[in-house]
């Protein structure tokens, strides 16, 4: 990990960008910053960054419109780490299902933040122990008679892969675990993200609306 | 138009149409014994038809729909320039269609708004116009009295549903930008009792980094308990309540940051008997973490397993030998393994120097409640 990775920061409280820039500057290169929508989509065609930082919630359509935006301006190389204060399941979920690859919360520790770049921008699925718990229940949650494909559900493998994810364990130590490579459990976490991306839509929103009853 | 604005119409709409109907039977009955009746086959029919539409249209209820189909003004119009034109085209001279048309007006107004009432009442004074024709100069009076009434009645109801619309928008804007305002000060209010104090706080102790964090932990938790308040049944009495707090605890006594997660509705399960135990253990297992592991964060995550529970406290810290830890060390012999055998649960400990502590509390096949 020598060469720096290229990274963007979408968020609309510059204060946070400003701390966040002084706090993993010197692990990956910050190539630029935007606070609002449209500024993200052109900021970030234009620096082609390896990875972005996107905050769920923006104003204009948050972060999953900034999504949208770069996959229709023709960028598909680019990836989202998606980045929140909130706890929300539900707007978590839904960032995910819009292309984010993986989902941090803004307290989270530098250097485990520093780790979820890499990851992503290698193509890969970051699971924070929230986003592993999100996804337990999103899957719990669909019933077995109405799963259509295999998308419905997680295998046990992945299954036990997520448990430890949110029980705060690393990629490394899982795969020790469960005697896999690291390879491998990276697979199963990319499957995982695939299925959350692709699953019944019904069934996953309808979760997200129940847990989100205000 | 306006939905609510739209159903009183309606109403109104339905109510004319049958004091119309009742109205047309008086009309026919005092011609009737009057004994002026020229027609009086056609007038009865005429008036059994306009009473069997109106009955059918209340029962219907089709004008009380969402959005009543444009067939519904176009049927009654038709129906009512029937009444007018039917009993003078059969040579009938007493005029019976008394109030009836006029209510077409309002059902127009209803479906189709003011548009409708202009096409009705101008389909109704063509009705009225070819019954003149009809019977000549007898209805002269009745005739000019009634077209009268369509073109003022339907000029009065245009005019009439527009006021009363823009009332309505009016009154609607108002309560929004009273919400809106309300809504601001409650905000402001809140701000200014937690955000604002303890920035305030934060400037004051800024050389004091653990203080610092300790403040803005506990804002942050506070200010998103406020943002998000808990969805879930029993969130606010169940064990993810219970593991926030002694994440909370452990986080402002020992400045360590304690992640919790749940899974599976373990966040909802009451905090009684057995699951208090789990609890008193897993605070136990916290705090063990936080002093000795020397690590920043600890993660917690709880799940439901059929009718089980299970808890992990997991750091990655410095770890330890079991074997070496004291018998007279309570932490762990006492406090973890003791507690969950007394509630008919396990705890195992894997730990290793440099590998980190994680800690599994387990209850298994026991009732739990929903807190």
């Amino acid at each position: 990990m020598d060469e720096r990775l290229k990274v963007y920061v979408v968020d609309d409280h510059r204060i946070f960008r400003a701390g966040l820039r002084a706090e993993i500057a010197s692990s990956v290169w910050i190539a630029g910053e935007a606070g609002t929508v449209a500024d993200a989509v052109e900021g970030i065609c234009a620096a082609q960054p390896a990875v972005v930082l996107l905050d769920v919630h923006l104003p204009d359509g948050g972060g999953a419109a900034v999504i949208d935006g770069v996959r229709r301006a023709g960028e598909q190389d680019v990836e989202f780490l998606a980045l929140s204060a909130s706890d929300s399941a539900a707007d978590v979920v839904a960032i995910i299902r819009a292309g984010a690859r993986g989902y941090v919360t803004k307290t989270v520790a530098a250097g485990e933040l520093v780790t979820a770049i890499r990851r992503v921008a290698a193509g890969d699925a970051y699971f924070s122990p929230q986003l592993a718990g999100y996804v337990l229940d999103a899957f719990a949650a669909i019933p077995v008679a109405q799963v259509d494909t295999e998308l419905g559900q997680l295998t046990p493998r992945e299954r036990e892969v997520m448990q430890h994810l949110a029980r705060g364990w690393t990629y490394a130590e899982i795969g020790e675990a469960l005697v896999i490579s690291v390879r491998t459990v990276e697979t199963h976490a990319s499957n995982v993200l695939r299925k959350l991306q692709l699953a019944n839509r019904h069934e996953l929103s309808r979760w997200a609306a129940e847990r989100n009853i205000t | 138009m306006d939905s609510g604005l739209q159903a009183g119409m309606a109403r109104v709409a339905m109510v004319l149409r049958l004091v119309g109907a009742v109205w047309v039977v008086l009309l026919l009955a005092a011609a009737a014994y009057a004994g002026q009746l020229t027609a009086a086959t056609a007038s009865t029919v005429t008036c059994a038809v306009a009473v069997a539409w109106a009955v059918a249209l209340w029962r219907g209820a089709w004008l009380e729909e969402e959005a009543p189909p444009a067939w519904l003004a176009a049927a009654d119009v038709t129906v009512a320039c029937g009444v007018v034109v039917a009993p003078g085209l059969a040579g009938e001279t007493a005029g019976i269609s008394g109030g009836y048309p006029f209510a077409s007006l309002l059902v127009a107004l209803a479906v189709a708004g003011p548009r409708g009432v202009v096409a009705s009442a101008a389909a109704l004074a063509v009705a009225t116009l070819v019954t003149l024709g009809a019977v000549g100069r007898a209805s002269l009076a009745f005739v000019a009295s009634n077209l009268l009434l369509y073109v003022l009645g339907a000029v009065a109801l245009v005019v009439g549903a527009g006021v009363l619309q823009r009332q309505q928008e009016r009154a609607r804007t108002t309560q929004a930008e009273l919400a809106v305002a309300r809504e601001r000060a409650a905000t402001a209010a809140h701000l200014h009792d937690s955000v604002l104090q303890t920035l305030a706080l934060v400037q004051r102790r800024a050389d004091d980094a653990g203080a610092v964090r300790s403040l803005a932990r506990r804002q942050e938790r506070e200010l998103r308990e406020w943002l998000f308040p808990s969805a879930q049944p029993g969130a606010a009495t169940g064990l993810a309540q219970a593991l926030a707090t002694v994440a909370e605890t452990v986080q402002e006594r020992f400045d360590v940051a304690v992640r919790v997660v749940t899974v599976g509705g373990a966040g909802e399960v009451a905090v009684a008997g057995p699951v208090e135990a789990l609890l008193g253990a897993t605070r136990e297992a916290v705090v063990n973490a936080a002093q000795h592991a020397g690590v920043q964060q600890v993660d917690v995550f709880a799940q439901r397993e059929g009718d089980g529970l299970a808890v992990w406290v997991r750091d990655r810290g410095e770890g330890f030998e079991l074997a070496s830890v004291p018998p007279d060390r309570h932490g762990v012999r006492g406090s973890i393994l003791g507690r969950m055998e007394a509630a008919g649960g396990t705890a195992q400990v894997r730990s290793g120097p440099g590998q980190g502590t994680e800690v599994e509390l387990r209850l298994m096949q026991m009732e739990v409640g929903h807190g």
